[in-house]
């Protein structure tokens, strides 16, 4: 089917009538944001399915509810409606077939009417659809029952989400955690249901005659009893192949998925490991790092403690007590050498007094005695009478004398005599040198210690400075959301690989199983034929020897064009991918439909050597999907989904930018018969519609701009005057 | 695919060869009005003109049944 027209009347911000008419190839709808694109692909799917993009939910929603019709006519429109009139919106598309030559008109219409009070009010049968079907200037409406399969031959259901299909949605075409999703598309869009009828049909038809077989056989049997027991073994045994099957199914899917999920977190697993090893790193560095500051108080703690305990309190004194030595030893020798002198003198003057009488100068006591006695000197021989001065000194000689007789009292050397106390001190100083030097020591190892142990804080600290960095760039980088789930990652990774080793003994021992019942059904079927006194009919054996071959070569014939198809797709989906991609220089990798367990194919974006990316983002997933998509329909150019229906696509390439936009659009025109993309990629970029349209060359349709009367802004505050403006670029 | 692809999908199967049918370059000759004694290639080719008429799989059981009854 090719869709020749559109034409809104009054339909959501499209006043009055707007027309676009479309050709084969590719037709271009350019606007701007708030331009109506969106609004132009609900037209479409309003006719064809009554429904209409709800942005609160998020999906197209049937238009049932009165909040959801009440958006369908144009604000515009219903501020002009004057009370008592209605207001009417209306969608037409134009479809025809070219293959029949046949031309059908769909519309959907909605009226409202104004009440005086100006509220508005829904008459009977407010919404209705026509189908006509034109044909050599006649129009006949079609029958309600023809309305359906009508609707299939534009776009089948099945089809449909591969051949109409919005930017973001394109993202749920293909699930990548779900394989069969690929399976699915390959089944509607390929011609390999084709093969599943005839893969049915022959495993049907072998079956029916076995059936015939073993009756035939039973009645030949010489042993009917025998023949019957032999039979219900049989099926036993095939029920428990059955059964057995079921089993492998199961496991295999289970596998699948186990692989599936593994092979999702292998991109994430090295940098789960690596976050892990991080972390552990962090850990211990914490953990080192909280010993070294524990140890640091508690070494600085001790300090306090051991000024008195172990005399660190004389840290440092070790040179007063030196100081006193040195003091002290000028004191001793200073004392010494008065108490030398004093000493040296007295023997002097001892020796004189042994050896004089009287001193040198003095003369003898007995002539001093007589001296005073005759109160006169002998030595200047004057005169000293009693009581004078002369006689006094003559007096003196006589004492003096007398008191080197005595015994003198020692002379004390120094004023106050400390020289005990002085001794005592330094003594003790002697004995507190070791405890200061060893209080030093200590002290200074200790320091030593504080100082090492505050590098290797530092060190430490400057080592998890650098890991945290580490592990928060990591993490911002990956798509771990947090260290945490870096753990789960390498949990579930391992038990994913445990579930693997289980499902695949599983399998094993599975398919033994089955080959053993396989051996047992060929054993009981020999004996069952030996039990056979007659002949069976040569023709039944031919049939049923035809029919299991026609039932083996089905299923083998269709394996094999499943295969080559699949073979065939990835070769179409590395070209799209490349041309969609071939702007962008980013990485992108390769397209590798890779066989999962249970028999679904799975896309995977590899490397150059086969390794899967791990740097992918979003829009090269997107854009994977989509190449798949294309690929399924253009790897079968002959496929009815290419040939007759048509791809309408609203922002197709709106997770992507611009560099793909032209890409996607060449790759489009090459594979759709007709395709209608609705884009803001082009609006605005004269430079990139002139690329496109040589690019696409002939396959070029019609190329529409929708502009809005109002910018986005004031639409927001004056819907009531909002219409779009349309331009036929080409 | 037109019945003449189809029947050539199949035939050029393996199978059609490992079980002494036909060889490749014999299927490569083959036509599909081409008349032959084969019962592998008759059903083959009433399932193809069955599936082309949109008779149902039960019908089909049917029809070839009784074409290889004979």
């Amino acid at each position: 089917m090719i869709l020749k027209s559109i034409t809104l009347t009054n339909f959501q911000c499209y006043f009055g009538e707007v027309k676009f008419e479309f050709k084969e190839g590719l037709n271009l709808v350019i606007g701007d944001n708030g331009a109506g694109k969106s609004k132009l692909y609900d037209g479409f799917y309003w006719v064809l399915y009554d429904r209409v993009f709800d942005s609160m939910a998020r999906e197209f929603q049937l238009t049932g509810h009165k909040d959801i019709r009440g958006n369908l006519i144009s604000d515009k429109a219903k501020s002009q409606c004057e009370p008592g009139s209605s207001v009417k919106t209306e969608v037409e598309i134009v479809v025809f077939n070219p293959q029949k030559g046949d031309e059908y008109t769909l519309t959907r219409s909605y009226t409202i009417t104004k009440t005086d009070s100006g509220t508005w009010r829904e008459p009977s049968e407010s919404i209705q659809s026509a189908f006509f079907k034109e044909k050599y200037l006649n129009s006949r409406p079609v029958s309600q029952t023809d309305i359906e399969s009508i609707r299939k031959q534009i776009l089948p259901d099945d089809v449909k989400p591969y051949m109409w299909f919005q930017g973001e949605q394109v993202d749920k075409l293909i699930d990548f955690k779900e394989s069969k999703t690929l399976t699915d598309a390959i089944n509607v869009l390929s011609d390999i249901r084709e093969f599943d009828f005839y893969e049915e049909l022959s495993q049907k038809a072998y079956e029916t005659a076995e059936k015939e077989f073993q009756r035939e056989s039973r009645r030949v049997s010489s042993n009917t009893n025998r023949n019957d027991e032999l039979v219900s073994k049989i099926d036993r045994i095939r029920c428990e192949m059955e059964r057995l099957e079921e089993e492998r199914v199961l496991a295999a899917n289970e596998l699948t998925k186990a692989k599936e999920k593994k092979d999702d977190l292998l991109g994430r697993l090295d940098d789960a490991q690596w976050i892990k090893e991080l972390s552990a790193t962090s850990t211990d560095l914490k953990a080192r790092l909280k010993e070294t500051d524990e140890r640091q108080n508690k070494m600085k703690a001790a300090i306090n403690k051991n000024l008195f305990t172990r005399n660190w309190i004389l840290k440092g004194a070790g040179f007063l007590v030196e100081s006193y030595a040195a003091k002290y030893d000028v004191y001793t020798r200073t004392r010494m050498k008065k108490e030398a002198t004093l000493e040296a003198q007295e023997q002097a003057m001892d020796e004189i007094l042994k050896s004089f009488r009287l001193p040198v100068d003095v003369p003898e006591p007995i002539f001093i005695q007589q001296m005073l006695e005759k109160e006169r000197c002998l030595v200047c021989d004057r005169e000293a009478p009693n009581g004078t001065v002369p006689y006094q000194k003559i007096q003196e000689l006589l004492d003096r004398s007398q008191a080197h007789k005595q015994k003198k009292k020692p002379e004390s050397v120094t004023k106050n005599d400390f020289s005990n106390e002085f001794k005592s001190l330094y003594q003790n100083g002697l004995q507190l040198q070791g405890t200061i030097n060893q209080a030093d020591h200590e002290i200074k190892n200790t320091l030593g210690e504080i100082l090492e142990l505050e590098d290797k804080y530092k060190e430490i600290k400057a080592q998890l400075d650098a890991n945290e960095q580490d592990l928060m760039d990591i993490v911002n980088a990956s798509q771990i959301t947090s260290i945490e789930s870096s753990f789960n990652v390498v949990t579930e990774f391992q038990s994913h690989d445990t579930a693997i080793i289980k499902y695949e003994k599983d399998l094993q021992r599975i398919e033994i199983r089955m080959e053993e019942k396989s051996e047992e059904v060929k054993k009981t079927e020999d004996e069952l034929r030996s039990l056979a006194t007659g002949k069976v009919p040569k023709y039944m054996e031919e049939k049923i020897q035809v029919l299991t071959d026609f039932r083996d070569i089905a299923k083998s014939t269709r394996a094999r064009v499943f295969n080559r198809l699949i073979e065939e797709l990835e070769r179409e989906a590395n070209q799209h991918f490349f041309n969609m991609t071939a702007e962008n220089k980013s990485v992108r990798g390769r397209i590798k439909l890779e066989k999962q367990p249970n028999g679904n194919y799975m896309p995977k974006n590899l490397d150059r050597d086969g390794r899967p990316l791990s740097s992918i983002n979003d829009s090269n997933i997107i854009l994977i999907k989509l190449a798949v998509i294309m690929a399924i329909i253009s790897a079968k150019r002959s496929s009815p989904a290419a040939e007759l229906y048509p791809l309408i696509s609203d922002a197709p390439t709106s997770k992507f930018g611009d560099n793909y936009a032209i890409g996607f659009c060449r790759a489009a025109s090459e594979v759709y018969s007709q395709s209608i993309v609705i884009s803001k990629d082009f609006y605005s970029k004269p430079d990139l519609q002139n690329r496109l349209f040589e690019e696409v060359g002939d396959k070029l349709g019609n190329v529409y701009v929708i502009e809005p009367s109002l910018s986005e802004e004031e639409q927001r505050g004056h819907r009531d005057e909002l219409e779009i403006h349309v331009t036929k670029l080409r | 695919m037109t019945k003449e692809e189809l029947l050539r999908e199949f035939l050029m199967d393996d199978l059609v060869e490992q079980k002494g049918y036909m060889t490749k370059e014999e299927v490569a000759k083959l036509k599909f009005i081409d008349h032959s004694e084969s019962k592998l290639i008759n059903t083959l080719k009433a399932a193809i003109l069955g599936k082309d008429k949109g008779d149902s799989i039960d019908t089909m059981v049917r029809k070839l049944n009784q074409t290889l009854n004979k």
